[in-house]
């Protein structure tokens, strides 16, 4: 099934990487939501660092999230979900090819934001960068396993855009992101392994019970 | 079969209307007012018997959309949808009833309208959100059959959802007032209470299985408009 999955992930980043129109617009939508949060912090006396990790996973969550309205729209509007669905493997095949294309897609975004974030944040990439890459690595997984089984369900919607957020956001901010931003500022303040093995572990096991809970759930959404 | 069913109906209506009445005036003729020691506005908490059964109720409701969402999903029946969309709708109602007395009760008694540290808070709004949530994906879909099964699926989710949020949320504290449970003083006070509270929890719980009952009753309804429609055709009324 896995090697299904990763035909299916290739197929997908193959046409992204053809057009890469998404991919460009999702960079330009990270870079504004950066630049929006600088100039809005700018003229208050708010302290930038302290702020810094929320911003920095708005930025992660709402790039993302324009990208995993697409991922099955694409599909669904060009008629290929049939085809998809025709293939002789598991249903949830579909899903985990879809989760490792988005995956890779959002790490992409997220390199290049971390770039634009430490330039306007001149954030030096102080702290432990190898814990704050897996943090990264940890949210952004949990971030796409919920994110892409959303997705599945809000493409038989009339308002797909804006059901997805709202679908999304209540599954995702206390469970990903809240562990995700204490991490992140952990580290921000120089925390070490022992500071944040609280949250990566919660993060763990939520990236565990949404994984088995999407695959179990998945194959009854996606049916024509 | 409707006959009997109307009956029921309404004496669950009457039930539900006499301990309602039964219910206010226990709360505020027959139980005692808390002491004036520890507590910053006593007179406010006697919002605190319908407080805690609005959220009672809405919890009782949620855990019905989440077991009927199972019970659609395996059985494919369109009976257990038609209670999960009822339950949901009632439960998001109460819900934002609790939601509503108490930052109005917490005003007067903690000084604030709302504390992101208390647990019960926490819990009862992410529960209030994922379900608006599920409302909106349920009038989002056209087709019933699907929105029936997404709306199970993201039900399911949901709830697997809450007790994560309630992991992941270290910083709460207990604020949440717990007026029956506290043994400081006179054992007495405390029954005749208690007594309030329980009559007002029965109230509401006959007032919800009461309006749940209307409300598939109403949806079931729907669909049979919708079949009839389908059957004479598509007739423009306007």
């Amino acid at each position: 099934m896995l090697k299904d999955s990763l035909i299916f992930a290739w197929k997908d980043l193959k046409i992204e990487f053809r057009t890469k129109q998404m991919l460009n617009l999702m960079i330009i939508f990270a870079f504004l939501i950066i630049l929006a949060f600088k100039f809005s912090f700018s003229s208050s006396k708010i302290d930038d660092e302290l702020v810094a990790p929320a911003i920095l996973w708005i930025t992660f969550t709402f790039a993302g999230m324009s990208g995993l309205t697409t991922s099955f729209a694409k599909e669904k509007d060009k008629e290929s979900l049939s085809a998809l669905l025709l293939c002789p493997t598991n249903r949830s095949a579909i899903y985990l090819g879809k989760v490792i294309s988005n995956l890779i897609v959002l790490f992409i975004i997220e390199i290049a934001s971390l770039i634009l974030f430490a330039v306007f944040f001149s954030y030096d990439f102080s702290g432990n960068i190898y814990l704050l890459i897996l943090i990264i690595i940890l949210g952004t997984t949990g971030f796409v396993i919920i994110g892409t089984f959303i997705s599945a369900i809000s493409v038989n919607t009339k308002s797909r855009e804006i059901l997805l957020p709202i679908l999304l956001i209540p599954l995702i901010i206390f469970t990903i992101i809240m562990p995700s931003i204490t991490a992140t500022s952990t580290i921000f303040q120089g925390g070490m392994f022992s500071d944040i093995f609280d949250e990566i572990r919660l993060l763990v096991t939520f990236n565990i019970v949404y994984f088995i809970v999407a695959m179990i759930l998945f194959e009854y959404i996606i049916e024509e | 079969m409707d006959e009997k069913r109307q009956n029921i109906s309404n004496y669950l209506l009457i039930t539900s209307s006499f301990l309602i009445l039964y219910a206010l005036y226990l709360a505020f003729i027959y139980a005692p007012r808390v002491p004036d020691f520890g507590w910053s506005a006593p007179n406010s908490q006697k919002i605190f018997y319908f407080h805690v059964a609005s959220a009672w109720v809405s919890y009782l409701a949620f855990g019905i959309v989440f077991v009927c969402s199972i019970l659609f999903i395996k059985s494919n029946n369109k009976k257990w949808d038609i209670i999960a969309l009822s339950s949901a709708e009632i439960g998001v109602l109460f819900c934002t009833l609790a939601i509503v007395t108490g930052p109005i009760w917490a005003k007067a008694e903690w000084g604030e309208y709302w504390r992101w540290q208390d647990l019960k808070l926490f819990m009862t709004l992410v529960l209030w959100l994922i379900y608006i949530a599920y409302l909106a994906l349920r009038s989002g879909v056209s087709s019933s059959e699907q929105s029936g099964r997404l709306a199970a699926v993201f039900g399911i989710l949901g709830f697997v959802c809450v007790p994560l949020s309630f992991a992941a949320n270290r910083i709460w504290a207990q604020f949440h007032p717990t007026v029956i449970a506290a043994d400081d003083q006179g054992g007495s006070l405390r029954l005749s209470m208690l007594l309030a509270l329980i009559v007002a929890v029965v109230a509401f719980s006959i007032f919800y299985i009461y309006l749940l009952n209307k409300r598939v009753e109403l949806e079931q309804m729907n669909i049979k408009i919708e079949e009839l429609k389908e059957i004479i055709g598509d007739v423009d009324y306007e």
